[in-house]
């Protein structure tokens, strides 16, 4: 475990990790934004009468 | 700077994910561009240039309209007709209820270079024709902005057309203000090229990701649409029409057994059984005469004239039976349809005139929608179009004008074949307008007080015998007329036309007199 811990604190392991972050985040905001239903357009029901 | 160089990676990173996963989507959207030829989703495959174009071949017509493209009918809706794709030609719909004339401009702006053939169909309803045009709720909810981008990045358009769309869509766009919002930014952008460059880098950002999003959701669409029946491919110039419309007809009879309007059974007790009561007479003030509509319209047209390409328009009936039942006037749904050939000709294109229809049962499926007979013969007229040659119009006119059956009140001459002169006299009298009346029945099929041509059919619910149609200069001292004694049979349809060739208040010349049954 200690060995496991030494790993994560190497500086280069570190920053791998940092960026590992930043891409995770960004396509989790993508990937939000592709689901997301982002219109504004008020409701409007077509009347078929 | 460390941790400057780890972002940009993460950057580098996330950039080279995005861009695999979109090369990913291409493929799959790709493989399954086959089943999307008759999917008319707007918010998606129909904003997506990606692909239209690909779904845009030269044995295609784009099919512009509104809610009747959203139809179901395994006979002669497109998509049955010709196996959904799985044919040597077919029609790329696009429309949905509320889809009028203005977004179909854009529509027609953003696809123009996708559209190989150069040939554009657009179903114009009356419905379009309220005094407001398309409502701005309406108009928001169906807006394609990823269309409109293009529209306005499409540089055979010109500038003066581009801005009277864009005022338009600005002023419809004031009730979803987020989208204005852009909109403006995209005016700015693309036709008065002052947005600043921070901005523009923004919106092109903000294009792109659109582009990407509606990719996405495509695949999945595509995925879920249906396989190809593959075990049957069509031939268009085997299509037998006159055979189709027979079974239309039969299916149209099975389907209408509930009224005597040509309202399918299913329709009628939805929404028609319920509100028979109010309806009767609610119409009698409605009009179609005068709308902003036939200014977008005519946006329309100059938007194809000025991309190239060559539109058909089809002209649509109103439900006549209905709509003689709601009491809206026969006279002005007549200046309606004239109002439709009267801009085909202003802009010399091309139109399938169907507005004779409007009482040929099961033309019409229910109030307003192409039905059973209305799909064949908009199949029949569009694979006309497509193939350059004359549309055939199978309505037969039996003339029932002449042959001694005409008296001329005082102050008429008869002055060629068909051709009347109604002269005022010395008695201060004044011509207000020229109208056809059929006294019997108190119905006017129509009134003007201009030059042009005029054309409307008239369902005879009286009995059968002898009544007198009269062709009348409404005078405001005394009328002057023409009198048409005619055998009239209860229940047949029958048609009036003729032009005004010269009108003042002293004098109306009248020329190609026509009154004549009709066979559908």
């Amino acid at each position: 475990m200690k060995h496991v811990f030494e790993f994560f604190k190497r500086e280069r392991v570190a920053s791998v990790l940092m960026a590992v972050k930043i891409v995770g985040m960004l396509l989790l905001l993508y990937l939000y934004l592709l689901w997301a239903d982002l219109s504004t357009a008020p409701e409007f029901i077509y009347n078929q009468f | 700077m460390k941790k400057l160089l780890i972002i940009a990676a993460a950057l580098v990173i996330s950039l080279s994910c995005l861009l695999g996963t979109d090369i990913v989507i291409r493929y799959k959207l790709n493989a399954n561009i086959d089943k999307a030829t008759y999917d008319n989703n707007i918010y998606t495959r129909n904003c997506s240039d990606y692909a239209m174009e690909r779904i845009i071949d030269e044995h295609s017509i784009v099919v512009l309209g509104s809610s009747e493209l959203h139809s179901s009918d395994d006979l002669a809706y497109p998509a049955a007709l010709f196996n959904r794709g799985y044919s040597d030609f077919n029609m790329v719909m696009m429309g949905a209820g509320s889809l009028q004339s203005l977004p179909q401009a854009i529509n027609v702006g953003a696809l123009a270079n996708n559209i190989k053939n150069k040939k554009v169909v657009l179903i114009v309803s009356p419905q379009w024709f309220s005094s407001g045009g398309v409502q701005d709720k309406a108009f928001c909810s169906r807006f394609e902005e990823t269309n409109y981008v293009e529209f306005l990045q499409n540089d055979d358009i010109s500038d003066e057309t581009k801005a009277a769309v864009v005022a338009r869509v600005n002023t419809l766009l004031e009730a979803d203000p987020p989208t204005l919002k852009r909109a403006i930014k995209y005016e700015a952008m693309y036709l008065k090229h002052t947005l600043n460059p921070v901005t523009y880098v923004e919106m092109l950002s903000y294009n792109a990701f659109r582009n990407a999003k509606l990719r996405y959701t495509l695949v999945k669409e595509f995925k879920d649409l249906a396989p190809l029946d593959t075990d049957r491919y069509v031939r268009a110039e085997e299509i037998d029409f006159d055979a189709l419309l027979q079974q239309a007809e039969e299916t149209g009879l099975a389907s209408c057994t509930t009224n005597d309007f040509g309202v399918n059974d299913e329709y009628y007790n939805e929404y028609v059984r319920d509100a028979l009561e109010t309806s009767k007479n609610s119409n009698i003030y409605a009009s179609y005469a005068v709308s902003l509509e036939y200014d977008d319209l005519r946006l329309f047209l100059r938007v194809c004239s000025e991309t190239g390409i060559e539109p058909l328009i089809v002209s649509t009936p109103l439900n006549g039976r209905w709509y003689d039942y709601t009491g809206f006037p026969i006279a002005d749904r007549n200046t309606y349809y004239q109002n439709i050939r009267n801009i085909c000709a202003e802009f010399s294109v091309a139109m399938v005139d169907f507005s004779e229809k409007e009482y040929e049962l099961y033309f019409l499926k229910d109030i307003m929608h192409l039905g059973w007979k209305g799909w064949a013969y908009l199949d029949r007229a569009v694979y006309s179009f497509y193939k350059g040659e004359t549309i055939e119009d199978t309505t037969t006119y039996q003339d029932l004008f002449g042959n001694g059956n005409v008296a001329l009140s005082d102050g008429v001459t008869e002055t060629g074949e068909r051709a009347y002169t109604f002269t005022t006299g010395a008695n201060e009298n004044s011509f207000n307008n020229f109208y056809v009346r059929l006294d019997h029945d108190q119905t006017r099929l129509d009134a003007w007080d201009s030059v042009g041509h005029r054309a409307g059919v008239y369902l005879h619910t009286q009995p059968s015998g002898i009544y007198t149609v009269r062709f009348r200069a409404n005078g405001n001292v005394v009328d002057e007329y023409i009198d048409l004694a005619v055998y009239l049979e209860e229940n047949a349809v029958y048609r009036v036309n003729y032009s005004v060739d010269f009108f003042s208040t002293e004098q109306i010349r009248v020329s190609d007199i026509g009154f004549s049954k009709v066979e559908y």
